[in-house]
């Protein structure tokens, strides 16, 4: 389950986040809940192996608001670099970025458990 | 959070947050249900039809503009051209900077950063917008008619001054345009095809105006208004309206009439042009042949002026403006004229206007039809006044009073006549009766009944203006009268126009053959006076002898018969 602590400990802003709730803490952990599980990491990883630029920044963008509105920091920082490098359509050296934001849903995943 | 006092803000209205990503759905939602409902859509798509399908009205959209399949950007332009949802305020969601200006150019009301700003900036951003939007609506529907798109007359006015503010110096027209019998058009055609046409005239007008500079607004129903430059051919108008109509909507039975009212004084109410205008154009109404007409501040004046007679005519009897006058008729056939009667002739002498022409109220009377009351006050005073001078000076005297022609159609006439004669212990053969022969019609089965009902009573009809009516050579041989008045205008005209001269002698020869008493009027000089002699005429009226006076200086007259002629 997880918690306003364990997601301090994760790096989010939550005072931030739950401000941007309306003050409302059991929205905001209802809604990093669905992170996770959320369909668009998937298709970004799957616009990268497919070396479609556009898909790939699309899917990027969208993470991106998602994760900055809910001040997931961890998260919202290696997604928001991939955004701006797709945007210029740059897709050589995104692995790294991949992994990296692969890395940190799977923790927050395990925080959800 | 400061609470509002205005109720309007108290009732929670609608609004609608549309974005792909879940999360900022329910951020939305979150933020703005504490004032607002809220409704979520996934989708462009599942956006409109949550648009059409919702009951109560969104006052504004969230916008994402990143998503799948129809994104923002497309939404947005499909929203405004959206007769019905277009004037619904939206902010758009962004966290690029180029869509920023693409937004508010696309008609945006705002747009909102993402990351999303802290809830009370979100709340106030978007309470400002509706508002905005809901002000800017009020002025709208203020501003402009909603079927036609014309200004409403409010606004016309003020766009009139503004006009006259920039351009003092130019003529101007201000035009009112209606569509005759309107109403039995939507009833013919129904109201939707009465609402097209309306909308015709209105682009029509839009598009012809453009033309002279000028503006267009709706007064009411099927009134139109234009301030527009001046233009020197009202039909060219009519006909250009009339070919845009046509042209453009295929619209070609209507029939139309325009007013209008040049404008010489900018400092005139914008009122007051488009009433005399409206004025102008409703005289229209029953004309046959006009479909323009231009004010005419004569004509216009002189209506007022007859309006404020009809209406003072009442009062007038009671507190006896109207006076009845006298004027002498001699029988000249025997060796001295005797003085046999008088006509009785009505003035008025008005408080306010002095003396009024019987050349100016008697036709109004008889146009409105309250010549009945004046005919009606004249007969009970000239009875009154014949009885006193027969009583005072013993003198066998008659009166002639005039018969209108809607006295003819009254069905009481001969009974209030005679009661007239019988109150005043005038006998009915002292009393003759003026008709002109143009009134006197006699194909018309009221107006022989009343004739031979008078008769019966002992009345004599003396038939007026007689040469200048519309008898027919028949009916002058079958119609019931006792008395021939020839018309004023021969007796003028005969030394100056031979054929008038024999038409005199003709009448003279008629009179013979009827075996009636001729007279004639308007006598002025002793070669006219023995020239008439000279062809039969007995009776004699005219400036020749005297001129019509009241009752006080007339009695000088029986005097001067009685010492003259002595009693008869």
């Amino acid at each position: 389950m997880v918690t306003i602590d364990k997601l301090k400990d994760f790096g989010a802003d939550t005072a931030e986040g739950i401000a941007r709730c309306a003050g409302k803490e059991s929205l905001y952990l209802r809604l990093v809940g669905t992170i996770p599980q959320n369909k668009t990491f998937a298709a970004l990883y799957d616009a990268v192996s497919a070396g479609d630029c556009e898909a790939a920044f699309q899917a990027a963008h969208g993470l991106k608001g998602a994760l900055g509105n809910l001040s997931l920091k961890p998260l919202y920082e290696p997604v928001l670099t991939l955004t701006e490098k797709l945007r210029g359509g740059d897709m050589q050296d995104t692995e790294l970025l991949i992994t990296e934001i692969e890395t940190k849903r799977k923790e927050l995943e395990e925080l959800c458990l | 959070m400061e609470q509002n006092k205005n109720v309007i803000s108290n009732i929670r209205k609608l609004v609608m947050a549309v974005d792909d990503e879940i999360v900022n759905r329910e951020i939305l939602e979150g933020i703005l249900s504490e004032k607002y409902d809220v409704l979520k859509a996934e989708s462009a798509e599942e956006a409109f039809e949550l648009l059409d399908k919702s009951v109560k009205p969104i006052s504004l959209i969230l916008l994402d503009i990143n998503m799948p399949n129809m994104n923002g950007f497309e939404f947005l332009e499909k929203l405004k051209q959206n007769e019905e949802h277009k004037r619904i305020p939206v902010i758009v969601l962004t966290s690029e900077k180029s869509y920023e200006l693409k937004s508010l150019h696309m008609g945006a009301a705002d747009f909102l950063n993402k990351p999303l700003d802290m809830p009370e900036i979100v709340i106030a951003r978007v309470d400002r917008s509706i508002e905005l939007s809901e002000d800017k609506q009020i002025i709208k529907r203020y501003e402009r008619d909603i079927l036609t798109g014309v200004y409403s007359s409010n606004m016309f006015a003020e766009y009139c001054l503004k006009m006259d503010s920039y351009s003092a110096d130019t003529l101007t027209d201000t035009v009112v345009i209606n569509i005759e019998k309107f109403h039995i058009y939507n009833e013919l055609y129904g109201r939707d095809e009465g609402d097209r046409v309306l909308k015709a005239l209105a682009d029509a007008l839009k598009n012809i105006v453009r033309h002279y500079n000028g503006i267009v607004g709706r007064l009411q129903s099927d009134y139109f208004v234009c301030y527009i430059e001046h233009i020197d051919d009202p039909n060219a108008l009519l006909s250009l309206i009339y070919q845009r109509m046509r042209d453009t909507n295929g619209i070609n039975n209507l029939r139309l009439r325009i007013g209008f009212y040049p404008v010489t004084d900018k400092n005139e109410s914008v009122n007051v042009r488009i009433d005399r205008a409206k004025t102008v154009c409703d005289s229209l109404r029953n004309s046959n042949k006009d479909s323009t007409k231009v004010y005419d501040s004569e004509a216009e004046q002189f209506s007022l002026f007859r309006e404020k007679l009809a209406h003072d005519m009442f009062r007038a009897i009671k507190e006896e403006q109207f006076t009845v006058y006298y004027q002498p008729k001699y029988n000249i056939s025997g060796e001295r004229p005797r003085l046999v009667s008088a006509e009785a002739l009505v003035r008025w002498t008005h408080p306010d206007a002095g003396f009024i022409s019987p050349g100016v109220f008697i036709p109004l009377f008889e146009e409105n039809g309250l010549i009945r009351f004046l005919d009606r006050f004249v007969w009970k005073k000239s009875a009154e006044q014949l009885s006193a001078w027969r009583k005072e000076y013993g003198i066998d005297l008659s009166v002639s009073v005039n018969i209108s022609r809607i006295d003819l159609l009254d069905p009481e006439l001969p009974e209030v006549i005679a009661d007239c004669a019988s109150e005043n212990g005038i006998d009915p053969k002292n009393l003759l009766l003026e008709i002109t022969e143009s009134a006197y019609n006699g194909d018309n089965k009221q107006n022989l009944r009343s004739i031979n009902a008078l008769r019966e009573k002992g009345f004599k009809i003396e038939i007026d203006d007689f040469g200048s009516g519309y008898s027919s050579l028949n009916s002058i041989a079958t119609l019931p009268f006792d008395i021939l008045k020839l018309d004023m205008l021969f007796v003028k005209e005969m030394y100056k126009n031979e054929k008038m001269l024999k038409m005199v002698n003709i009448v003279s020869d008629i009179g013979r053959l009827l075996e009636v008493p001729l007279v004639a009027e308007g006598v002025e000089t002793e070669d006219q006076y023995l020239m008439l002699k000279d062809m039969g005429y007995e009776i004699i009226q005219g400036y020749y002898f005297a001129k019509p006076v009241p009752a006080e200086q007339f009695v000088e007259y029986i005097r001067k018969e009685l010492a003259e002629n002595g009693n008869n």
